[in-house]
This record gives structure tokens, C-alpha cells and sequence, in this order.
């Protein structure tokens, strides 16, 4: 089942739901008379007890979702949207192409795989350079402790500059606007660093880092510049 | 630039890199894990002996020597050091107490690390170390200590059989296989004579010719080849070949009866290169595709090769290089071509008599299935389906996580579809569903085979074949696959099987220095996992390396 971006945007939990347990790949679209059974389940207030009636099962049932569209969840009963809204989402499956709808679905979310295709879709003569972000996404990401912009044309040197220092872990694998300027220094909770194949040195990186990777550095030598 | 400040760092994966043994001596105590394959900075004498929590070590085709090997810290339990070209026949291990996995494949070392190896090895790698005799010397060297081992790869060493033997008695997994030597670069084709022998084309333009029935039997060969093509006489070979840029072409067909080869005819023709080759049904004609370098430009030729010389019938223009040729039931030809479309083309017509149009990336392979539908493989990540006399795409197959390789039709009609993330996925044709999705590879698969009993085999640009058991009765409903081979060299290119069961795999050896081709012993269905560690090298999480066990 292919990946689809997430709120926003995206296929819905139950399709997620599905490629999670594994239990079937098809064509386009999963089998509708299996899609019904599933709607027909969660429909039952049994499910809706399981997720809704006790915080800490609820939480432990959602995190094994994904985020690819809450809405269909939200929707079994008004507690499920609590604890929707509740959940500190961590999904690193479901790409985020608005991290401001993102954060708007997931007001407790901690980490998500943001990509650029929002951001990236402009016109060509704006495309020169880097894509601009936009201050509210900043703010949609403030509190986060684990982030992936892997590919992202708009990661620069100044938007690492403007990451929230609450970061954990970082992924920006073959971001091709960060120079060797870059720096990381004031990521201080920093504990994991994925910046292969891209243009960084690592000379200032945190201290705190327990996981790096810089395999492929392009260009410029990662340990002598 | 040092790291030593990095004093809580765990895990560095710094493969490709520039790290050399300044960088290496500035990290930190607190290192368990390191990735470093291919780093090529380091010297002979790089140390590791700091690193004294160092649990996982993956230094494949880095440039480290014995003396490294000599420092590895006792913490480790896992260590890749397959295809390090330094390193020599008198190489040793210190003690290592706690090594569970050892790769040094394609390397040179020899009985003296043997001799070595800690008794608590559970799986050892030793894939063409020639040097490796196992019948001990004075200081020991017999593999007889090791009783603790449960996978041994040793394909390709000159392990005396009795040492393997004795490995099996003691419940060690061996994989029996055999290596064909000769070719110094990349072999990247293989066709099957219907006499049963085997003929293999590296990219260095040598072909050889192998009697796979007896040991050493082999006729050396020729000259170029990339695309290889048995004819269904079963006594010649035609061999398509490309100049190194890729602007001219030749086909020769052998006569592949006698040794020497006898060359039957040459045809030097092309204006581009040969990329694929296909014998129509009547066993005379030979469908050629010609491709230019740029893959926009491209032809099928059709030649007599009955007729001496071979006689080109036709040609037809495809507008697009042709990367793929595949013979419809109706006699007609299939084309997969680099603009996405697939051209149907008569080889007794000039031009194409229809076109396939709906893939929006280059056509990669092609696959006939039993019912006579056309399934084409794409770079836009999916297959189509094609009703070819209605010039109709009757389905697509979407959801692949990644372009489309290579395709084979499963002996109980599925279709498999290899792609570039290393995936494989089992489609069930007629429901239009993606019944399975067999993972393991760590690069692009290059290459399948469909077996006769069901099962499939996957050949990876990591170096690796596996064996899936795709029946339906042996995996259950949702047919979750079994991985049940192993791994072999650095990139397989293809597969053949071969009539005798065993499955020939082209390969570039190790560290691409050689081209190889591994005849493997293919285990009954229901034999047990060749592997222990599902593959080398492993990812694994921070701080917890995993161990075989």
C-alpha cells in the first residue's frame, strides 16, 4: 500500500491501520468487502470502549496507528477525539506535507516526517533557491523532539538556526541547500544526527550526540575542513 | 577534526566517508557501534583498540590490514570485514571472547586466523578465501574448536571436505556450492545451452562457456558480450555485445558444441548497443534490440542466424531505447523501451503494429503470464497488465515502494516483481492484489528466478540470494515468505537455473575485483534457514547491536 501524505492529507487510519498488521497489499485500494468489515468493527462500541474507556489502553492502541487521517477516528465517539488530540504522535511513516494542518490534528504529536512537497509546488520563478518557510510552520513544530525533513529542498542552514532546541532526533539525509556553514551547536538535546550525504561539517556538533551518521558526505570532508 | 568531544556518542555509521585513522583515533571510549564499509582513508594500520565498548564493527571494503585486525577490542561481538583487500594470509585475531559474526569473505586471509577464530562464533563467513584450508597446521587452523557454530558459508575456500564434514556432524549449517573462476570483471549474463551447460558474459567483453556437470570442465571463450542468448538448438550461442560507449554493436553466434568454441558467424551491424536478445519460436530468427547511449534512440533487428552468414530480415524502429525483449504466445515481439511504452512489433514487419502506452517511467522488464497477458515493469513504480490484442491496460499494479526491476512469473501463475528498494511483492493476477512483500535485501534486486516447485529466488545488488517459498501451501494464505538462502559476493547480476536444480549466479566477486559465478545447491523446501544473522551488514538500533543467536 503506498505511503500517502498525512494531515494533512492522506488515505484513512483504517487503510493504515491495515498495512500495519500486515495483513493484505493490494492493487489500489484495500478489498472493499474487507474495508465494510472493518468499518462494521469499528463501529462497535466494544472497539470504541477499548480505545475511549481507559486512557492509558487508548494511548497504547492509538501509537500503534498512524497518522495518516485521524478523522474517521475522531469520529467513533466525541472521548476517541480526546484521545486522538491527547496522543503524542511519533509517526516516522506518514509524510506531513502542512505541518501547519499537521500540528492543528495533532495538538500533542512530538515527531512526524515533514516533506517538502507543499512548500516545493511553487511556480518556477519563485523555486530559485531554497523554498521559503513559512514562520508558521515554525511555530506548528515547537515542541518536537523528533524530526525527519530527509530530501527537504528547504532545509538551509537558517532554518536549522530556527529548529526548536527541544529536538532529539534529526534527519536531514541529502538536504542539498545546507552548506558547510551549517550548524547544529544549538541543538542541545540533540541525540541522534542523520546528515549524510549532504555538504555539513561536523566540528560543532552537540555533545549530547549518542547517534550520527554522515556516510556519503558530499563534497567536503566531514572531518577536515 | 576529532570527535573525542562526542563523549556519549554510540553509534556512527560513516560509510563512504572520509574517515581515516586520525578521525578513527579521535572517537570516543563510548563507541559500541560503527559502520565504516568503503572507507578507503584508512590505512593498514588503523587502530580500533580504543574503542573499548565496540560491539558491531562493519568495515566491509575499507582498506584496514592485519594490524587492524590485530586491534579489535574484545567487546566485540560482531564484526564485517568482507572484501578488505589488505588484508593478508597471515592475519590474525586477538582474543575476542564475546564474536558471535565474522565476515572476512573475499579476502585473503588464511588457516592462521582460523586458527584464531573464538569458540563462541555462532556464524562464520569465509565465501572465497582461498587461502582457507581448514586441515590445520602447528598452530592449529582446523575449524574443529568451533563448537559453537551453527552457519558456516565457505564457498569458494579450499576447506577440505572432511572439515566440512565434521562441521555438519557437529549440527553446523554448510551450504554446498561451487564457484566458476575465469572471469576478471563484472559477469552480468547468463544463458542456460539446452545441452545444460552454462555460458557467462562479463562486462569486459569475455564469454565463457562451462561445463557445469564436471569439475574444471570449462571452454574458454571469446570476446564480448552483453546480452546472451542460447538458441533452442542447443548447440549454438548468440552472444549481443556493446563497445564501451555504447555506439557500436555485433552479435556472434557460436557453435558451442566443440572446445574450443567455433564461431559460426559474426554480425557487426549495430550503430548502437545490444541490450537484449530473444529467440523467436521458430529457432532461426534472433530478435536484437539496439539502443543508443542516450536511450532515445532504439530498433529491434531481426536476423536469420540459420543462414550462414545471418541474414538481418528486418528492422523495426522503436523511437526509444529497447531495454527489454519478451516473445508473445502469438510468435509476436514485446518491447520494453526507455519512453515508457511497450511496442508490439511482427518480426516480419518493418514497423511497430501497436503501441502500449500508460507507463509515465522507462520499461524495465517484461513478463509473459500463462493466460498470454503482457506485464510490463516500470521506473514510475508500477506493472501493468496488457490485453495486447486489444491494446488494452487491463490493470495496474501500484503501491510499489520503489521502481520496477525485474519480473517473474511463479510457476502457479503469480507474478513477482523485483524492485530497486530491495523489495520483492507477490501479485495474485487475477484478483489484481499484492498477496505478499518479501524484504531482506539491502539494495535493488537485480535479478529473479522462478523454480519449478513455486519458490523463487531474488539475486540483490548487495551480493545476496535468497530463496523465498512462495507456495500458497507452504506459506499459508498470506503467503509470508521464508527466507532460505544465503548470501554470496558483492552484487549478483543474474540467475539461471540450471537443469540439474542448482541455480548459477553471476556475480562480481568481491570487492569487484573478479567476476564469479557461484553454482549453488539449492536446500529441499523444507529444509531449514541457511543463515543465522539474516544478512550482513545489519542495521540495528542504538546502543543494541543485534547478535545472532
Amino acid at each position: 500500500m503506498a505511503a500517502t501524505p498525512s494531515d494533512g492529507a492522506g488515505t484513512s487510519v483504517l487503510g493504515g491501520l491495515l498495512s500495519r498488521m500486515g495483513a493484505l497489499f493490494t492493487a489500489r485500494r484495500p478489498d472493499p468487502a474487507i474495508m465494510a468489515a472493518i468499518k462494521a468493527i469499528a463501529a462497535d462500541a466494544p472497539l470504541v470502549r477499548v480505545l475511549a474507556g481507559n486512557p492509558v489502553t487508548s494511548a497504547a492502541v492509538l501509537t500503534c496507528l498512524n497518522t495518516a487521517d485521524a478523522r474517521h477516528l475522531r469520529r467513533l465517539h466525541p472521548a476517541v477525539a480526546g484521545a486522538v488530540a491527547d496522543v503524542p504522535w511519533c509517526d516516522a511513516d506518514m509524510p506531513v506535507v502542512d505541518a501547519v494542518r499537521w500540528r492543528a490534528a495533532f495538538p500533542a504529536a512530538v515527531g512526524a516526517w515533514l516533506t517538502g512537497r507543499a512548500l516545493e509546488r511553487k511556480p518556477t520563478k519563485q523555486r530559485r533557491g531554497a523554498p521559503a518557510v513559512p514562520p508558521s510552520w515554525i511555530a506548528a513544530l515547537d515542541g518536537v523532539t523528533h524530526l525527519d525533513l530527509r530530501y527537504c529542498k528547504f532545509v538551509t542552514d537558517d532554518l536549522l538556526l530556527r529548529l526548536p532546541t527541544s529536538l532529539r532526533v534529526l534527519n536531514v539525509l541529502d538536504c542539498g541547500n545546507l552548506t558547510a556553514a551549517a550548524s547544529f551547536a544549538h541543538l542541545k538535546a540533540l541525540a541522534t544526527l542523520n546528515c549524510s550525504i549532504t555538504q555539513v561539517r561536523v566540528g560543532d556538533l552537540p555533545p549530547s550526540l549518542q547517534e550520527l551518521d554522515i556516510s556519503g558526505v558530499i563534497g567536503l570532508c566531514p572531518w577536515r575542513i | 577534526m576529532s570527535l573525542a568531544h562526542l563523549s556519549q556518542l554510540r553509534v556512527l555509521r560513516a560509510d563512504s566517508s572520509k574517515l581515516d585513522d586520525a578521525s578513527l583515533a579521535s572517537l570516543p571510549p563510548s563507541l559500541q557501534e560503527l559502520h565504516a564499509v568503503d572507507c578507503k582513508e584508512l590505512t593498514p594500520a588503523a587502530s580500533f583498540g580504543h574503542l573499548t565498548a565496540l560491539r558491531w564493527l562493519d568495515v566491509a571494503r575499507s582498506t584496514l590490514g592485519d594490524a587492524s585486525l590485530a586491534s579489535m577490542p574484545p567487546s566485540l561481538v560482531f564484526l564485517n570485514a568482507r572484501g578488505c583487500g589488505k588484508l593478508t594470509s597471515t592475519a590474525t585475531l586477538p582474543r575476542l571472547p564475546a564474536l558471535r559474526v565474522l565476515d572476512v569473505s573475499g579476502t585473503a586471509v588464511g588457516d592462521a586466523l582460523v586458527a584464531t577464530l573464538p569458540a563462541s562464533l555462532i556464524e562464520l563467513r569465509l565465501a572465497c578465501c582461498r587461502s582457507v584450508t581448514g586441515t590445520g597446521t602447528a598452530a592449529g587452523g582446523s575449524l574443529d574448536h568451533l563448537h559453537a557454530l551453527r552457519v558456516l558459508h565457505c564457498i569458494g575456500t579450499e576447506l577440505a571436505p572432511a572439515a566440512v564434514a565434521a562441521c555438519r556432524a557437529r549440527g553446523c549449517a554448510v551450504q554446498a556450492a561451487s564457484v566458476l573462476r575465469g572471469h576478471d570483471a563484472f559477469v552480468g549474463s547468463l544463458a542456460v545451452l539446452g545441452d545444460g551447460r552454462l555460458a557467462s558474459g562479463d562486462t569486459r567483453g569475455v564469454m565463457r562457456l562451462w561445463d557445469v556437470t564436471a569439475v574444471g570442465g570449462e571452454a574458454t571463450a571469446v570476446q564480448k558480450a552483453g546480452g546472451m542468448a542460447a538458441l533452442p538448438d542447443g548447440r549454438r550461442l548468440a552472444i549481443g555485445a556493446a563497445s564501451v560507449d555504447g555506439e557500436e554493436g555485433c552479435i556472434d553466434v557460436w557453435d558451442a558444441v566443440g572446445v574450443p568454441l567455433v564461431r559460426r558467424a559474426t554480425i557487426v551491424d549495430f550503430r548502437s548497443g545490444v541490450r537484449a536478445l530473444a529467440v523467436l519460436p521458430d529457432g532461426r530468427r534472433l530478435a536484437v534490440s539496439i539502443t543508443s547511449w542516450d536511450d532515445k534512440n532504439g530498433s529491434i533487428a531481426v536476423w536469420d542466424v540459420g543462414a550462414v552468414p545471418p541474414v538481418r530480415r528486418v528492422t523495426i524502429d522503436c523511437r526509444s531505447g529497447v531495454r527489454a525483449l519478451a516473445v508473445l504466445p502469438d510468435g509476436r515481439l514485446a518491447a520494453g523501451c526507455a519512453d515508457g511504452e511497450v511496442q508490439v512489433v511482427d518480426a516480419d514487419a518493418s514497423v511497430a503494429r501497436s503501441t502500449l502506452a500508460g507507463h509515465t517511467g522507462g520499461v524495465r522488464a517484461l513478463a509473459v503470464l500463462p493466460d498470454g497477458t503482457l506485464a510490463s515493469g516500470s521506473e514510475d513504480t508500477t506493472v501493468r497488465l496488457w490485453d495486447v490484442g486489444s491494446r488494452a491496460c487491463v490493470a495496474t499494479l501500484a503501491g510499489h515502494t520503489g521502481e520496477v526491476t525485474c519480473l517473474a512469473v511463479l510457476a502457479d501463475g503469480r507474478l513477482a516483481s523485483g524492485l530497486g528498494d530491495g523489495a520483492v511483492w507477490l501479485w495474485d493476477v487475477p484478483a489484481r492484489a499484492c498477496v505478499a512483500v518479501l524484504t531482506g535485501h539491502k539494495d535493488g534486486v537485480t535479478a529473479l528466478a522462478a523454480l519449478p516447485d513455486g519458490r523463487l529466488a531474488a539475486g540483490c545488488g548487495d551480493g545476496t540470494v535468497r530463496l523465498w517459498d512462495t507456495r500458497p501451501a507452504a506459506a499459508g494464505a498470506d503467503a509470508v515468505a521464508v527466507e532460505v538462502a544465503t548470501a554470496i559476493g558483492d552484487g549478483v547480476r543474474a540467475l539461471a537455473l540450471l537443469p540439474d536444480g542448482r541455480l548459477a549466479c553471476a556475480s562480481g566477486g568481491f570487492a569487484y575485483t573478479q567476476g564469479l559465478v557461484f553454482l549453488l545447491d539449492l536446500p529441499p523446501p523444507a529444509a531449514p534457514r541457511w543463515g543465522v544473522a539474516a544478512a550482513l551488514p545489519h542495521r540495528s538500533g542504538v546502543g543494541t547491536p543485534p547478535v545472532a543467536s
